[in-house]
């Protein structure tokens, strides 16, 4: 099986997932990550420890990102970093999601349009 | 300086964590803050009365991850007081921003469902291995043959009904699961 088919496998991704893996496409190290989810998503989303910790395992564990050995303070702070698996994965998942709205737009406008007729 | 140490010895159930948390906190209520447990030991040191929240977590992790676990929690004001077995105790002030340690219901769910896995994975091979012994002593020891079958049959009904309760609160968290 390759990547591409791997990939689609994962799709759709949680909303945990997501933003955990687009936060990575920069090297990030655990509360750092949080921050920076907490920011895009207008404080909506602010996860709790144990909740960060296991997204960043089982994301490891299905190859999307890999521990990238930079600090010196590497052992307590792991910095992590999506992996070209991961970049394969959140394309799919920006059409995928577009398509989505777009979708959505589109019908919602049709919708209003009929309602004023 | 004395540091007066109080201990106790207490059972809770794995799907009553709530209530153990509640009385930790009662405690810290009092002055005295959780400094080690040992499965059904809780030792509390004497200090000033705080209003600490607790919470347990339920891991199996290599020793070599734990660094980072632990300061992944340190970062959002949660402090490690220690372990029994791979259960984290983990504490923080009621005004720490950050209340709750899972923030979803999946992780929320993961959680139980390990605990269920490694609640099978250590019961039911007790009662199977009592069973292979009451194989043996089925002509030569009669009592001894009785008290380990309801020994046995008691683990197995004990399995079950962890089982149901457990799978219980892990459908509760996937119901609630957007996809």
């Amino acid at each position: 099986m390759n990547e591409f088919d791997e990939a689609r496998k994962m799709m759709p991704l949680t909303e945990t997932s997501f933003y955990v893996l687009i936060s990575l496409l920069e090297p990030l190290h655990g509360y750092a990550i949080m921050q920076k989810v907490e920011r895009l998503s207008g404080g909506r989303i602010i996860y709790g420890p144990g909740t960060l910790y296991g997204a960043l395992n089982n994301l490891e564990n299905l190859g999307l990102i890999a521990i990238c050995d930079l600090s010196v303070d590497s052992k307590k702070k792991k910095t992590y970093l999506i992996t070209s698996k991961g970049k394969l994965l959140i394309n799919l998942e920006i059409k995928r999601l577009e398509e989505m709205v777009k979708n959505a737009r589109m019908l919602s406008n049709e919708a209003k349009q009929n309602e004023e007729v | 300086m004395n540091k007066q140490i109080k201990r106790y010895f207490r059972f809770f159930w794995a799907w009553n964590e709530s209530k153990k948390l509640v009385w930790l906190n009662q405690m810290s209520q009092d002055g005295w803050h959780l400094s080690k447990c040992n499965r059904l030991i809780y030792s509390f040191t004497k200090g000033d009365s705080k209003n600490l929240r607790y919470f347990v977590d339920f891991r199996v992790m290599k020793r070599e991850n734990q660094a980072e676990y632990f300061e992944i929690f340190k970062e959002s004001g949660w402090n490690y007081i220690t372990n029994a077995g791979c259960n984290y105790y983990f504490s923080t002030s009621a005004e720490n921003k950050h209340q709750e340690v899972y923030t979803d219901n999946k992780s929320r769910s993961e959680k139980y469902r390990l605990l269920t896995i490694v609640h099978i994975l250590v019961l039911l091979p007790i009662s199977y291995f009592l069973m292979f012994f009451l194989h043996r002593f089925l002509d030569t020891r009669p009592v001894l043959m009785g008290v380990l079958l309801v020994i046995a049959v008691s683990i197995d009904l004990f399995v079950v009904y962890s089982l149901i309760r457990l799978i219980a609160i892990i459908s509760k968290f996937n119901k609630e699961i957007k996809e």
